[in-house]
């Protein structure tokens, strides 16, 4: 326990390390460090905000139709399928392939320690997550059901258990996509194949627990059933929780902590073959001398980034999932038509005035990828090589540029192309429906970058830290998110201004926050990228 | 071939990694950059590749500023780290292609410097395997045969010889001794004395960011050698 103990202190200095990275004592660093924790605080009333606000609403109409009971196992379900997705992202980099494995492995420490501290990492991430959905969620649910002190006594309890289903189920999952796209040579192409169908499916069924919540008009009881159906521990949940029932308490707890207790058990043991099987390098054949022809420095450059990009799962999933979203929704406007469409974002009607809101539609897809927000920091140790080749740093910048570019100006082209097709748009819409998501792919990317070369981060040990937790990403997101609902929010007020004002204006106000930010990286980013 | 004049760095912590450095390197010279730990080796050499800013002074690469012309000075230096943490996610060749497309390398020219260097450091049965598969060594190999493809005037190497094995490091300064025969120069920090005393045809000795010492090997060694002709500069001086 005691090694243990020292693991984990040394886990969660790295990890305090790479949310406030190589911030040293200077006044910058204490603002920065000072930012950071305002952003971290900041993210996370945000979240607990909303799912309050969700929750309570839900609430409210739930117990209009007297089906209160149901918000805690939907609540549970939704939060547990979020979890699941997310562990699934952080599977590589911490229970295997993590950067200290040699060190660790090295320490007179005994395997089964080592893989606890990494769950027990795992589980942190999840605990917190669950604080801050399921607790606010469950406020809203009390100020509404006004439960006795046994509701609460339980809730307490199974708060601690409720992280641990995901964690074991997003584990095993996680192994077995690097397993079996381990066997295939070009393996990271299979791996991201994998992680997309998997993050896909996933987001599938929370679009349908989703639906679920909106149709308060069904019958109660088939809704808890098809909770149930889609987590069975739910049903567990619920009767603890609102039946004081203590069978229950116990079923849930005993399944929660025996599949956790199984997955410790199983990462013992497999815990060295798996690290060993996911460093191991694959038998190469003696080098040959081919024919590739040379490339411009721009070019070659921008080679380099495309490699990286698809050389990491975790860098693809997490910044393609908006490209591979909008394409996913083009694909059933075709074959299921725009009811499918309509229930997908939940907002129904929202048809009949397409043409003012189907620009800034595929635009939110958009602005939420960002590949250029990790990019500079993804660099990692490997920096001193763009630092020190003869070519002027705005070609580098401009490289980065184009990677998310080529992502995101094919995705407006096809996504756009259906759009304007299916909806029969006339010239200028079409023209909107094109400029205004192709005006946010430059935003995105622009911002990104901007947010990277402000808050760098070298000193990680997992890409992980810097595709999906640093400061960077979460203003490229955050902001891309504010700034591509705004538009489509006021496009459903019912203004007397007509769709091709709005959506000029749009174009205009985005098109100039693209020139100012792509005029800030020319000259404040290269100074900022000089002194890196 | 590099002159630096009154080089001075602080970081942001307030330490002043290097202070008031001024050394010039001929043509066809060998130099040899050695000091204690955190003396200000990696600092300096890190400014004068262009990779660090630095406060104060100038550094002129065969002529020219590197704060005035960064990409000319760059142009004709090839560096190459204590670590080289290079790209994994290429191949041993791309990597070489990378380095070789920016420095504007003709492809024939590139294609036969390659296959030279490769064979010389014995990795070109490894060139289309991934970095991350390479040993630290391996990596030490592909560093030198990126830098040389692109026949720089200055190489600037920090502790060139560790990971090496004998047989590269013999043929490393072989190398090094021809590249300073066809004009070019080198400056390299090792804390290797024997090595440095054998190779170089000047050397600097910087502690706590002061240059303390600078003049040909024979001079500065004296009749004791170069390990005692440190070891009193560094503990008195």
């Amino acid at each position: 326990m005691f090694k243990l103990g020292l693991l984990l202190k040394i886990q969660f200095k790295q990890l305090a390390a790479s949310l406030s990275p190589g911030l040293g004592s200077s006044t910058k660093s204490k603002l920065s460090k000072r930012f950071m924790i305002f952003l971290i605080f900041f993210a996370f009333v945000t979240l607990s905000f909303n799912s309050y606000m969700f929750a309570s609403v839900t609430a409210r109409s739930l117990s209009q139709i007297d089906a209160l009971r149901l918000l805690p196992g939907l609540t549970l379900a939704s939060a547990s399928l979020v979890m699941l997705l997310t562990t699934l992202y952080r599977v590589k980099g911490t229970i295997f392939a993590f950067k200290d494995y040699d060190f660790l492995m090295s320490l007179p420490v005994s395997y089964k320690t080592i893989a606890l501290s990494r769950l027990i990492l795992l589980y942190f991430y999840n605990f917190t997550f669950s604080l801050l959905i399921i607790v606010p969620a469950s406020v809203a649910y009390a100020i509404e059901a006004k439960p006795d002190f046994y509701f609460y006594l339980v809730f307490a309890l199974t708060l601690f258990l409720i992280p641990l289903i995901p964690i074991s189920l997003a584990s095993v999952l996680g192994t077995l996509i690097h397993t079996v796209s381990f066997a295939f040579k070009k393996n990271n192409l299979v791996n991201i194949f994998l992680s997309l169908s998997a993050i896909m499916l996933i987001m599938g069924l929370s679009a349908n627990s989703q639906k679920i919540i909106e149709s308060v008009a069904d019958i109660s009881s088939e809704i808890m059933a098809y909770v149930n159906k889609l987590y069975p521990p739910a049903d567990f949940y619920v009767k603890a929780l609102c039946d004081e029932s203590l069978l229950h308490l116990f079923m849930f707890s005993i399944i929660s902590l025996g599949i956790f207790f199984l997955l410790i058990l199983l990462l013992s043991k497999y815990f060295r073959p798996l690290n060993s099987m996911a460093m191991q390098s694959k038998e190469h054949k003696e080098y040959q001398k081919t024919s590739e022809g040379s490339s411009s420095p721009f070019l070659a450059l921008y080679k380099r980034e495309l490699k990286r990009y698809f050389s990491s799962s975790v860098y693809v999933t997490n910044t393609a999932v908006g490209f591979v979203l909008f394409i996913f929704l083009c694909l059933s406007l075709i074959f299921t038509g725009s009811q499918k469409l309509e229930n997908m974002l939940g907002i129904q009607g929202f048809t009949n005035n397409i043409d003012r809101s189907a620009p800034a539609i595929a635009s939110l897809f958009i602005a939420l990828s960002s590949t250029t927000a990790a990019s500079i920091s993804l660099e990692g140790k490997s920096l001193w090589i763009l630092k020190s080749l003869p070519v002027n740093p705005k070609l580098i910048l401009n490289s980065k540029l184009a990677l998310n570019l080529s992502l995101s100006l094919p995705t407006v082209l096809i996504g756009s192309s259906v759009f304007s097709y299916f909806f029969s748009f006339n010239t200028t819409q079409t023209l909107f429906m094109f400029l205004v998501p192709a005006a946010y792919a430059f935003f995105s990317a622009l911002l990104g970058l901007a947010a990277n070369l402000k808050f760098p981060n070298f000193d990680w040990t997992s890409e992980v830290t810097v595709i999906k937790q640093s400061a960077a990403v979460f203003i490229a997101v955050m902001v891309g998110l504010f700034a591509a609902a705004l538009p489509l929010t006021i496009s459903f007020l019912p203004l007397s201004i007509s769709s091709s004002l709005l959506n000029l204006f749009t174009l205009l106000t985005v098109s100039a926050t693209d020139l100012a930010l792509y005029l800030f990286i020319l000259t404040k980013g290269l100074k900022i990228f000089d002194r890196l | 071939m590099l002159k630096i004049e009154n080089l001075t760095k602080t970081y942001a912590s307030g330490k002043k990694a290097v202070d008031d450095l001024s050394l010039h390197v001929k043509k066809g010279e060998i130099f040899g950059f050695i000091g204690p730990n955190g003396a200000g080796k990696t600092t300096t050499i890190k400014s004068l590749v262009g990779i660090l800013e630095f406060d104060s002074g100038e550094i002129y690469i065969d002529g020219t500023s590197l704060k005035d012309d960064p990409i000319k000075c760059k142009q004709n230096i090839a560096y190459i780290p204590d670590n080289p943490d290079l790209y994994d996610y290429l191949t041993g060749i791309s990597y070489i292609n990378f380095v070789a497309d920016v420095y504007g390398v003709e492809k024939d020219l590139r294609d036969s410097l390659t296959e030279k260097y490769a064979d010389l450091f014995e990795l070109k049965g490894d060139l289309g395997a991934p970095i991350s598969s390479y040993s630290h060594g391996m990596k030490q190999k592909l560093a030198l045969i990126a830098a040389l493809v692109h026949s720089p005037k200055l190489l600037v190497l920090d502790e060139p010889f560790v990971g090496l094995d004998p047989k590269s490091a013999h043929n490393l300064k072989n190398l090094m001794r021809e590249l300073c025969n066809e004009g070019g120069a080198i400056f390299f920090s090792s804390h290797v004395l024997d090595v440095v005393e054998k190779l170089c045809d000047r050397i600097a000795i910087i502690k706590k960011g002061k240059l303390i010492a600078c003049g040909n090997t024979d001079e500065l060694k004296g009749d004791s050698g170069l390990e005692e002709a440190f070891l009193e500069l560094t503990e008195h001086v």
